[in-house]
């Protein structure tokens, strides 16, 4: 028998989902829970070993900075996750229930849960690494303050925006002329050389917009403000810059590399079935990714040279060794994924005939 | 066992329409998809929504659902307009949603439970219970949804839509990929419901046959627009006539094409 709990928190069904999937989530992988704990513990260590606790020292003396910081910042992310609901409505498993949040709280349970994160790191430091608590209490409201003014100035252009587009819909409603001839998906401006030639070339195009959605600029950010934060603050501009861009150099690699693996083993799911040779599937779906690793490696190399000659050698040899793992990774990757995705090829099926 | 409560529900529901849509013209941003459609469902009538892919099926459901609001136009669910209020309209209202939007991370059960008690109901109904155990998803209910097969989400969004006993069952396409015994045992759940004037059925499909069988109207849309409609009279004439619903609904689609160009 299904008993139905009453409370309010249980009446709110976009609330329990999130804490049903986090605590779902957490007794299926019980690895992930002792993994944010970790995390936790790191920031901490973090805070209390590293240059970031001077960064954070120096931050907590100007609130205000603080503030109009983490103003933008919050506000963005409200603004993009209020827009995602609104322009997914239709497709929200719960749209139909009498009862749950408004958009604009929904949104705001993400960057709520990142300050809460934050302030937990920013109390746990200041207990346990020598932070003093009033510049983490301050650093804690100012954060909060941030957050508030993102939330009230979303508010207000999403009205905005909404009675904008009510207005805009009355008129298109209104029209006799607005209802389309026929269908209403929006019809793609033709290829013209729509699949005329069989070719397996456009394979190579998939890993490349798997990297690049892995590296778009919000991924990119998250990785770089950490290492920025970790630099000393009385380290040189050109430093900084250099550094960030060795580390973009080199998630590019990573991420083309990542998503050739991904990607290799999609494809192989998907064209098993139609007997590909491995040597034709392996090239098709490396040749871009290889080649774009080639011209980074490059890129780097060049960058390495010209900040110091004597680091030219080094980073030739290491650029060299890189390319050949890649290729040698992409190579196994594409065989290993044709081989587990295809009964007819599979070691196993020989083995038993 | 009564499940759902019914604060401010009107007594005129009982012998009114449970759906009343008037003149609704709805899209996405700016561009209209349905066009100026009028719809009325009567308590204890079984309705068929038909038309080719996207011709505003599923919009015009989301429309009832409350997931899109109406450019122009009102709809009232058992008298209470959606532009008004909402939420007291969708208390009436039992959708079922596209299978693959059930979190995976959930388990059945506990998307019963979120459903239930975002509804406001005490207890899931008894025939609700019973059409799981007809559905054999009772072992699966502690399982994670993405171990389910397109079946059993499918069998779980058409029972999450009839949970709180619903006035009105908005359906999309629910018989896709169930089993024939699932499919047979929804269908005569449905038709007991409708029979007992519990409740209405609004499905959008294109198993004619279901329609033919099943259903006491059914609308043809096309282009965002109602172009047909056939009565149960109708419907009835073609199981004894011999003919079929599709070649009604084929023609009537030709001369209403026809007539537009």
């Amino acid at each position: 028998m299904l008993m139905i709990s009453r409370t309010w928190p249980d009446r709110q069904p976009s609330l329990r989902v999130g804490w049903l999937r986090f605590s779902n989530a957490t007794r299926r992988w019980p690895l992930m829970a002792s993994s944010l704990a970790l995390t936790l513990l790191a920031v901490g260590a973090l805070v209390r070993f590293s240059p970031v606790g001077h960064a954070v020292v120096a931050a907590a003396r100007h609130p205000i900075a603080v503030l109009t910081i983490t103003g933008p910042f919050f506000a963005i992310a409200i603004y993009r996750r209020r827009r995602r609901l609104g322009r997914d409505r239709h497709r929200d498993w719960l749209g139909s229930l009498p009862s749950d949040l408004p958009l604009m709280i929904r949104a705001l349970f993400g960057p709520l849960a990142g300050w809460g994160c934050a302030a937990f790191a920013l109390l746990t430091a200041s207990a346990t690494a020598g932070l003093p608590f009033t510049r983490a209490a301050s650093l804690v409201f100012a954060a909060a303050g941030g957050l508030s003014a993102a939330a009230v100035a979303v508010a207000f252009i999403m009205a905005l925006q909404g009675r904008r587009e009510l207005r805009v819909q009355r008129t298109a409603g209104s029209s006799k002329q607005a209802m389309p001839a026929s269908q209403y998906a929006a019809a793609r401006r033709p290829r013209a050389s729509w699949a005329t030639s069989a070719s397996l070339v456009p394979l190579g195009y998939w890993p490349m917009a798997r990297a690049r959605f892995s590296e778009r600029p919000k991924m990119r950010a998250r990785t770089l403000v950490p290492l920025l934060l970790c630099l000393p603050l009385d380290a040189p501009a050109a430093v900084a810059l250099a550094a960030a861009a060795v580390w973009l150099l080199t998630m590019h690699l990573l991420s083309i590399m990542v998503g050739l693996m991904r990607v290799a083993f999609a494809a192989a799911s998907w064209l098993a079935p139609t007997g590909v040779g491995a040597a034709r599937f392996a090239v098709a779906v490396s040749h871009r990714a290889l080649a774009s690793e080639i011209a980074t490696c490059a890129l780097l190399v060049l960058v390495a040279a010209a900040a110091d000659h004597r680091a030219f050698h080094a980073a030739l040899i290491c650029g060299m060794l890189w390319t050949a793992a890649a290729c040698l990774l992409s190579a196994a990757a594409c065989l290993v994924a044709l081989q587990s995705h295809s009964v007819a090829r599979s070691l196993v099926h020989r083995w038993m005939r | 066992m009564d499940a759902l409560t019914t604060e401010g529900q009107p007594s005129a529901v009982d012998q009114g329409a449970v759906l009343r849509m008037t003149d609704i013209t709805a899209g996405y941003g700016a561009e209209p998809v349905l066009c100026e459609v009028n719809l009325e469902v009567q308590l204890g009538e079984w309705v068929a929504l038909l038309g080719p892919n996207g011709s505003g099926k599923s919009t015009l459901l989301y429309c009832i659902a409350g997931l899109l609001r109406p450019m122009v136009g009102d709809i009232e669910v058992c008298g209470v307009s959606l532009a008004r209020d909402t939420a007291s309209g969708k208390r009436f209202l039992g959708y079922g949603c596209a299978p693959e939007l059930i979190p995976p991370l959930l388990t059945g059960r506990q998307c019963l439970e979120v459903y239930a008690a975002a509804k406001g109901v005490h207890e899931i109904d008894a025939t609700v219970l019973d059409l799981l155990k007809a559905f054999a998803m009772a072992p699966l209910l502690d399982q994670f949804v993405d171990t389910y097969s397109l079946g059993t989400r499918q069998k779980l969004a058409a029972v999450l839509a009839l949970v709180g006993a619903p006035k009105l069952i908005v359906l999309d396409e629910a018989f896709n990929g169930l089993d024939p015994a699932s499919g047979r045992a929804l269908k005569r759940h449905l038709r007991s419901l409708v029979e007992a004037r519990r409740a209405s059925v609004l499905l959008a499909t294109h198993a004619l046959d279901v329609v033919e069988r099943y259903a006491d109207r059914a609308a043809l849309l096309l282009s965002g627009r109602i172009a047909r409609q056939w009565s149960g009279a109708e419907l009835s004439g073609f199981r004894s006539s011999g003919g079929t619903l599709e070649e009604a609904v084929s023609a009537a689609s030709e001369a209403y094409l026809g007539g537009l160009r």
